[in-house]
């Protein structure tokens, strides 16, 4: 009998989730505009992302274990069109994005072992070929080695954190005010730069088919993990303040080296090389395994073209491993490693995701007009507040995507030329391939249905008949 | 004039019946029945039957729904007898316990009865259904 996962197994894959290098540029980053209030930002940010949980989880009640996941339910809710636009951004292309980021934190911490003798470029684009091969040969390879570095990861965050805060290192406090601007016009925008530290919950409804009390504890893993992580980022600002300037924090490319250094001397150095180089292979390595598994259910459900679902004969679905390897390859190669490039590539991930979240929202409040009958294991409570409240939330994220506004362009203007690029793939695919309405939602059971294969072969069997008769 | 007792029947795919029963093993959803004021449950196994889909599995019923050929399938037939004002909240009980989404979770049927009665005592009514108090 397989043994079922509890509460802590879930809340610990979903912390495990949450936490990715990458999140030390961000607080480093909002730590270092406003000092110690960001965690007002860390807090809201983590709020918002609370109620975005909630609401996939009120959606996995209504179609429960499904493979896509966000897709499906926007599906049923929204129609293809923008499940497409919304989700091909959401997940595929932002991941295209979060997957460069985390090798070139990679890159970061090995230049801090190596030197500058080694361009950063061949030590994230060296990993992201191995992580590609060994997805290639199958993905059950690193499950175990997933569990072990995001326990490892936790636990030390929190020991580094709460060392820092409590003023235990062994490294020299530094003098310096706690608060550099408590203008809430300073510190409201910063809450997109904390929401990256709280993407992902939602990778643990997958999970609920193998849990005890699934109805309870898929909900309420997603938010004890969102909040767990709140906690973690903000007990780690302060010590930020403690141990590292403000402004030397700023423009760290590797922040989180530079506090375990101050804190801990060279043996903190060593511990977060260690944990750096772990999570960000982890990372990258739950990146492509995630895209290629959600390609793989959007192309089963005719979102995608058929080849995003060919599988090698290790059963990894190849195409998709490929073309993703290859993106962030280009993206690395381009020499990113800087705290702020590094922070151009989350944002932008940050925005599609943002995007994703409010559509989950909207969707659920479709279905609760469109279902209302439909009995649902879990309902987000207080509805419709969460909803509405989460919308806007999401809204002004997107909007307070940076503080810096030739950023904040260059972000707009990346996602505007990729949304009309997806508008237009999307329009044609819905309108000529599938031949479907385009803006009305299919139906529960037929979004359901089209999870079984054999429904695909024999739609596809019919076809051939139809067209050889006509 | 309303009954005061309600038969519930529930007609659902034998897998599914299975996961239910299987599921009242676990003391919680026992308690949601006696809070119900549900004292016993009685099942037809293997009775054969089909819905609106007339028997065709899922996904066929999607891709070719004109299709007139009536396929009777293993069912279960779940009967409860209680109280009738406790009836909607037996049925949001048992949507929530069947429901998966999918083609048939079932059908649940709703009836008056007129009368209960314990053969082996002659009570009758609701003391039929509560533990007897000759004993």
């Amino acid at each position: 009998m397989i043994k079922k996962i509890s509460m802590f197994g879930a809340v610990s894959t979903g912390v495990g989730m949450l936490i990715a290098t990458s999140c030390f540029i961000s607080s480093a980053s909002g730590a270092s505009a406003v000092g110690t209030p960001f965690v007002i930002a860390i807090i809201i940010a983590c709020i918002a992302n609370m109620m975005a949980v909630l609401s996939i989880a009120e959606l996995n009640a209504i179609m429960p274990n499904l493979t896509g996941g966000i897709a499906q339910y926007t599906l049923a809710g929204l129609g293809p069109l923008l499940t497409i636009v919304t989700m091909v951004g959401g997940y595929l292309i932002s991941n295209v994005f979060a997957a460069p980021a985390e090798g070139a934190m990679f890159a970061n911490v090995m230049g801090e072992i190596v030197g500058d003798s080694v361009p950063p470029a061949v030590f994230s684009v060296g990993i992201t070929i191995v992580l590609v091969i060994i997805n290639l040969m199958g993905v059950n390879m690193s499950t175990l080695l997933q569990e072990i570095v995001a326990t490892f990861m936790v636990l030390s965050l929190i020991v580094l954190s709460v060392v820092g805060a409590i003023g235990a290192g062994t490294g020299v406090e530094v003098e310096q005010p706690a608060v550099i601007s408590s203008k809430l016009s300073d510190i409201l925008p910063l809450t997109a730069t904390a929401f990256w530290f709280f993407i992902g919950a939602e990778f643990i409804v997958p999970l609920g088919k193998d849990m005890k009390n699934p109805k309870r504890n898929v909900p309420l893993s997603m938010v004890l993990s969102l909040g767990i992580m709140g906690l973690i980022q903000i007990i780690m600002i302060f010590g930020f303040k403690n141990y590292t300037l403000w402004s030397d924090l700023g423009s760290a490319a590797s922040p989180h080296v530079l506090y375990a250094v101050a804190m801990l001397g060279k043996w903190g150095r060593y511990w977060m090389i260690i944990v750096a180089i772990f999570a960000a292979v982890s990372t990258q390595n739950s990146i492509i395994c995630s895209v290629s598994e959600i390609c793989c259910g959007m192309a089963k459900m005719n979102l995608l073209p058929a080849f995003f679902q060919k599988k090698n004969k290790h059963g990894a679905p190849y195409f998709v491993i490929l073309i993703l390897g290859f993106l962030t390859c280009v993206i690395e190669a381009s020499g990113i490693s800087t705290g702020e490039q590094v922070s151009f590539l989350t944002l932008t991930c940050s925005l599609f995701w943002m995007l994703s979240y409010a559509t989950s929202h909207l969707n659920v409040i479709i279905l609760r007009r469109k279902m209302k009958n439909v009995p649902r294991s879990f309902k987000t409570p207080f509805y419709p507040v969460f909803q509405i409240v989460g919308i806007a939330l999401q809204v002004y994220m997107m909007f307070n995507i940076s503080t810096d506004n030739t950023q904040r362009l260059h972000i707009y203007l990346l996602c505007f030329i990729l949304f009309v690029g997806l508008f237009i793939y999307a329009f044609f695919w819905v309108k000529y391939k599938l031949k479907m309405p385009l803006l009305k939602g299919v139906g529960v059971h037929q979004v359901m249905t089209m999870e079984s294969p054999v429904y695909h072969e024999i739609k596809k069997k019919m076809e051939k008949t139809s067209s050889v008769s006509d | 004039m309303e009954s005061k007792f309600s038969r519930v029947e529930v007609v659902s795919g034998m897998t599914k019946m299975a996961d239910f029963t299987g599921r009242l093993n676990s003391g919680e959803n026992v308690k949601k029945l006696i809070k119900l004021g549900v004292t016993g449950v009685t099942i037809y196994n293997n009775v054969m039957g089909c819905g609106v889909q007339h028997g065709l599995a899922e996904y066929e019923y999607e891709l070719t729904p004109e299709k007139l050929a009536m396929h009777l399938l293993p069912k279960s037939v779940l009967i409860i007898i209680c109280e009738t004002d406790k009836v909607d909240e037996l049925i949001e009980f048992l949507k929530l316990e069947l429901y998966t989404g999918h083609i048939g979770d079932g059908k649940i049927f709703v009836s008056d009865v007129r009368n209960i009665v314990r053969v082996r005592t002659g009570e009758e009514g609701s003391d039929a259904l509560k533990e007897s108090n000759i004993d």
